[in-house]
């Protein structure tokens, strides 16, 4: 009788084998979208803490300033029909997979006009016909659910994938072991991305995890296992593209830590001060689009000033996309809330 | 604080809580009604004795409590602890919560709690609550029938369903091991419990017909001068007041003269401790009967002997809106020695009243009419009514009621009628 | 289809067996549930019809399968996940709860999570604090989820179909002690029984007694003392906690004016304070008594069979209670 390994392998089997930008190089064209997109996130982000100093973004919101290579550089591998899982630091994945600025902002701002509805709020956008099927406010609880996705894509049969971004923090939860453990052993195409940011809330890393290179978690479970400069949108594609590919095959989970740093705080209201500032300055030279953008200037695939175009187009509509939202209505007080929770 | 059962009359012994016009945790200001209880009078509401916040409601709607017993506690400004009611002693202006000759309870000792059993845990005792189940009650209050007069089989002497049907049925309260068996009496077609506004009245002409021993004195009026009087000053008075001026505030005005010189009209007979005493009245307050669809309410008009005539027919204006609306204030049942029931645009040329219980007399004022009498000697026609004053014998004589009628039938046909 | 005697057990299996032919959608996971055909054989012979995909036995990790589970009915699939003992239902708890409760809601209806979870639980059979516990209670204060509690094969049957076909989250509180009951099944693909409102068993005019589960059992055993001693009892078996519906419990209570309800829970926080709270404010001026439940004590279900079966409520206390009553 096959084992779930032994049937996964055969109906991957089946599956069409990955095309276009999951195993190519990239072009001079696909370069400079990836810097675009890595500018909307920043510019996205910057507008949604200039929002919330307006009061527009109510309870708290978590910023993901300094990630954006992650983001952009794993959604290069997907494809449409894969599945997306992300935390309450989401913005950037959404953004990457296409999620429009206006109804991401009016659901920051709680306004009817909302991706839910003024539903969910920061920390749970999600489009499910971008593949965007949850964010997950529960640190770790996103990455079981994941691992089902990664089941549907097994039973499909067609070579999807199911990736999930988290994390340092994360690695530490019962629920991310369990997840790991079940992908392994039923040989899930699940893409484990973790952004290491060196701290989980507050705390620095070395006080609730024996060692920094979270890649050793992984290899615990005898999964394969990536390290990348997660602040180098191409050597994030070129890390996370393969183990895409592979997943796709049957070939089973893998694992991808992405060393980067958040620019913010842990959350809107938190000031950061636990960081040493040197190691923030640092980072801070770091910057994943200030890299981009010089490495593509100096290769000349983008000119300085097309570069500075970008950022002012992307301010412009971010603002616009927020001042519109803004404007949006408030959802009904006295709509169906059953419908909402039952179908 | 507690918030306890006023004695509004002299006949008063328990009350049915109508309605809560507050909830829990709700502020109230003094002297900002509260809550509607029923008594044998009438439904009135009672008023807050303090500013004070709402804490526990120990009497819910539709139970009954005895004078003196727990309607809720309060939370007063400032702390929760209990005081003595009020010392017994007739109101002056709206009471606030008045506690009149009534048997109080022991001064509570120190420890305050807002809740139910406070009183218990103070080791006061309370008055009896009635313990009944809800399914019981309604039945009672369906079938009209007095549930503290029944005697409870179930836990606590409480009212059960069994011993409602059980006096429903005849059966004298014998509790039966399989309630099912029993069930309620047939009513006859056609016919319809009494409402409590008429059960109220029945039991109350009854009581006073059972217990006062009265005898009723007669004189017709001529009330030539009382028309002159309206047609000369309502215009006035409408002017000053806003209100039209009735006949019947033309006559309580003609009352409040004449009872200021007779006031031993003005007592009032009461039973304490088995014993009778009289108690002499110190402002003229008045009761006017109001007619209702299905019956009648009799508001009391207080002070009228410092009223003016505007005064006065706003006051009975007043007070009829407040009976028509059934939102009598506390100060619509103070006790009252006398009270008016004028009948002259009905069709009968005499009627005899009955005494409201708590009261010495009525005045009943027949048919105005037309007839011939004699003036110096001879035959000539002129308007008037009948005069027919009821008075309790145990207080006033013969000797005192004629005179006060006597000097009433003066007062109107000669005045001086003013709208002082 | 016949009606056919059969177990609790087997009624659930028919049912999933059935579905699982009907729907290549649907498919079950749970610790042993694969090749063994699950601790209580509740799977047997599922895994050789079906395979390893659609019958996946998990590791240890309740967490782990029953989030996935999510990811599943969230990505076109329709998971049953079983759970050996209703206990476990709190180490997964974040998952259902917090994800699986909320994910439609927080998405602005975005998504549909057609998912069952199904819990063995319940006490009587000496298995300790620990696995015992029905599971009723935990989770009746979450919105979005719908639990139902079979008390009969019939129920197991057919509510576990329904469940199965209902487009939500439902939590199906099995009881181990109701697997070798035995009971009528209508046998039949369609032959569904709703998810919500309770059932009158046993009609009476003396009082109304409400029950779930293995207590449904009690409670039919006390309504034979109690007809002896010339109390007709009417039974009711509450069948579903959430959504709650009380209206054919108010109308029993306007006939017989008497309620008591019989819990495998403790006191506070058993549903039965729902049903009495609701009771009474539909049929307050219909009460000729309080009304009473029978629970657990508040202390967790002891292990030695002595004091287990005088905690459980019983035929005999159950009289008792409606005895205080009358």
């Amino acid at each position: 009788m096959k084992s779930p390994k032994q049937a996964a392998s055969k109906g991957a089997a089946k599956a069409k084998s990955s095309t276009g930008s999951n195993s190519a190089p990239l072009n001079d064209r696909e370069r400079v979208q990836m810097f675009s997109d890595m500018v909307l996130i920043r510019e996205f982000e910057e507008q949604v803490h200039r929002s919330y100093l307006e009061g527009l973004v109510h309870g708290t919101t978590h910023l993901c300033q300094g990630q954006e290579a992650v983001s952009v550089g794993a959604a290069k591998a997907l494809r449409p029909d894969d599945y997306v899982t992300y935390t309450y630091r989401g913005h950037g994945h959404c953004i990457a997979r296409g999620m429009e600025m206006e109804p991401a902002f009016a659901e920051l701002f709680g306004r009817s006009t909302g991706v839910c509805g003024g539903l969910g709020g920061s920390m749970h956008l999600q489009d499910i016909d971008r593949g965007l099927i949850g964010s997950f406010g529960i640190v770790g609880a996103g990455l079981p659910v994941a691992g089902g996705a990664g089941v549907t894509a097994q039973m499909n049969g067609r070579g999807q994938v199911s990736m999930v971004f988290f994390g340092d923090g994360a690695c530490n939860i019962g629920a991310f072991h369990e997840a790991l453990n079940i992908a392994q052993v039923w040989k899930l195409p699940v893409l484990f991305v973790c952004e290491n940011n060196l701290y989980g809330e507050f705390t620095r890393i070395e006080h609730t995890t024996p060692f920094e290179d979270l890649v050793k978690r992984a290899r615990g479970y005898d999964m394969d296992a990536v390290m990348v400069d997660g602040n180098d949108v191409e050597a994030v594609y070129r890390a996370i593209a393969p183990c895409v590919a592979k997943a796709r095959d049957g070939g089973g989970p893998a694992f991808i830590e992405c060393k980067t740093y958040r620019h913010r705080g842990h959350s809107r209201t938190d000031p950061a001060k636990y960081r040493p500032q040197a190691e923030v300055d640092a980072w801070l030279k770091r910057d994943p689009l200030d890299l981009y953008r010089a490495k593509l200037a100096k290769s000349g695939v983008l000119p300085e000033k097309e570069a500075a175009k970008i950022v002012d187009k992307a301010r412009e509509a971010a603002g616009a996309a927020a001042k519109k939202a803004a404007a949006a209505p408030w959802p009904d007080g006295n709509q169906n809330f059953a419908a909402k929770m039952f179908a | 604080m507690d918030f306890v059962v006023p004695k509004l009359s002299a006949t008063m012994e328990t009350a049915t809580v109508l309605k809560w016009l507050k909830k829990p945790g709700e502020r109230v200001k003094l002297g900002e009604a509260l809550v509607e209880i029923e008594t044998d009078k009438a439904a009135i509401e009672v008023e807050a004795p303090a500013d004070a916040t709402l804490a526990t409601i120990i009497a819910p709607e539709g139970t009954k409590v005895p004078i003196g017993g727990m309607l809720a506690t309060l939370d007063a400004a400032g702390g929760a602890a209990s005081s003595p009611p009020a010392a017994a002693k007739p109101p002056k202006s709206v009471p606030a919560a008045p506690v009149v000759a009534v048997p109080v309870a022991a001064a509570p000792a120190s420890a305050p709690a807002p809740i139910p059993t406070a009183a218990a845990a103070r080791g006061v005792s309370l008055p009896p609550r009635i313990m009944a189940s809800p399914l019981a009650r309604r039945l009672a209050r369906e079938g009209g029938i007095e549930i503290a007069a029944l005697t409870g089989s179930g836990p606590h002497g409480r009212v059960r369903k069994r011993d409602v049907l059980a006096r429903v049925g005849g059966q004298g309260g014998a509790v039966r091991a399989r309630p099912a068996e029993i069930v309620p009496p047939a009513t006859l077609s056609g016919s319809e419990a009494f409402s409590s506004m008429r059960a109220r009245i029945a039991e109350t002409v009854s009581t006073s017909r059972r217990t006062i021993p009265s005898f009723t004195l007669d004189r017709w009026v001529e009330t030539t001068a009382l028309r002159e009087a309206r047609k000369n000053l309502s215009a006035q008075i409408e002017r000053e007041t806003g209100v039209k001026v009735t006949v019947t505030d033309l006559l309580l005005q003609a009352l409040a003269d004449t009872l200021h010189g007779q006031p031993g009209m003005l007592e009032r007979l009461i039973e304490a401790g088995g014993q009778m005493r009289r108690e002499g009245g110190g402002s003229i307050d008045v009761g006017l009967v109001v007619a209702l669809d299905d019956g009648m309410m009799i508001p009391v008009l207080r002070d009228l002997g410092d009223k003016s005539l505007g005064e006065i027919a706003r006051a009975r204006r007043d007070a009829v809106a407040r009976v028509r609306a059934g939102r009598l204030i506390a100060a619509d049942a103070a006790p009252a020695a006398i009270s008016l029931s004028n009948l002259g645009t009905g069709g009968a040329d005499r009627f005899e009243a009955i005494i409201n219980p708590g009261q010495s007399s009525i005045l009943a004022v027949g048919r105005e009419h037309e007839r011939v009498i004699a003036r110096g000697g001879w035959p000539t026609v002129a308007p008037g009514f009948h005069l027919t004053l009821s008075v309790d014998h145990r207080l006033i004589d013969g000797v005192r009621g004629a005179a006060f009628i006597g000097a009433l039938a003066d007062r109107i046909e000669f005045g001086p009628w003013t709208a002082a | 289809m016949p009606v056919q005697e059969m177990t609790y057990r087997e009624a659930i299996l028919a049912a999933q067996t059935e579905e699982m032919r009907r729907d290549p959608k649907i498919i079950i996971m749970g610790e042993d549930i694969g090749p063994s055909g699950g601790p209580f054989k509740t799977c047997q012979g599922m895994y050789e019809e079906f395979g390893a995909l659609r019958v996946r036995d998990t590791p240890i990790a309740e967490t782990g399968f029953v989030g996935a589970a999510l990811g599943l009915a969230l990505t076109g699939y329709r998971p049953i996940a079983e759970i050996m003992f209703a206990d476990f239902l709190g180490v997964c708890f974040d998952q259902i709860v917090n994800g699986i409760a909320k994910h439609r809601f927080m998405s602005g209806a975005q998504s549909t999570v057609p998912l069952v979870i199904r819990s063995i639980g319940g006490g009587g059979l000496r298995f300790g604090a620990q696995h015992s516990q029905t599971g009723e209670s935990w989770m009746l204060s979450v919105p979005g989820l719908k639990i139902v509690c079979p008390s009969s094969p019939s129920e197991a049957y057919g509510m576990l179909k329904s469940a199965i076909r209902d487009d939500n989250p439902v939590l199906v509180l099995e009881h181990k002690a109701l697997l070798s009951s035995k009971g009528n099944v209508d046998l039949g693909m369609d032959h569904l029984q709703p998810l919500t409102g309770p059932k009158v068993l046993r009609p009476g005019k003396d009082v109304t007694i409400v029950a779930s589960l293995n207590m449904v059992g009690k409670a039919l055993g006390a309504a034979d003392k109690l007809s002896a001693d010339g109390i007709e009892a009417e039974v009711i078996d509450i069948r579903s906690l959430r959504p709650m519906v009380v209206g054919p419990i108010v109308e029993s209570v306007r006939k017989t004016n008497l309620l008591v309800v019989v819990e495998e829970q403790v006191q506070v926080g058993g549903w039965g304070a729902e049903v009495v709270s609701q009771v009474v404010n539909e049929a307050f001026d219909y009460l000729d008594a309080p009304p009473a439940r029978v629970t657990l004590p508040d202390y967790p279900l002891p292990y030695s069979p002595a004091l287990e079966d005088a905690a459980i409520p019983s035929p005999d206390s159950i009289a008792a209670a409606v005895k205080a009553l009358i």
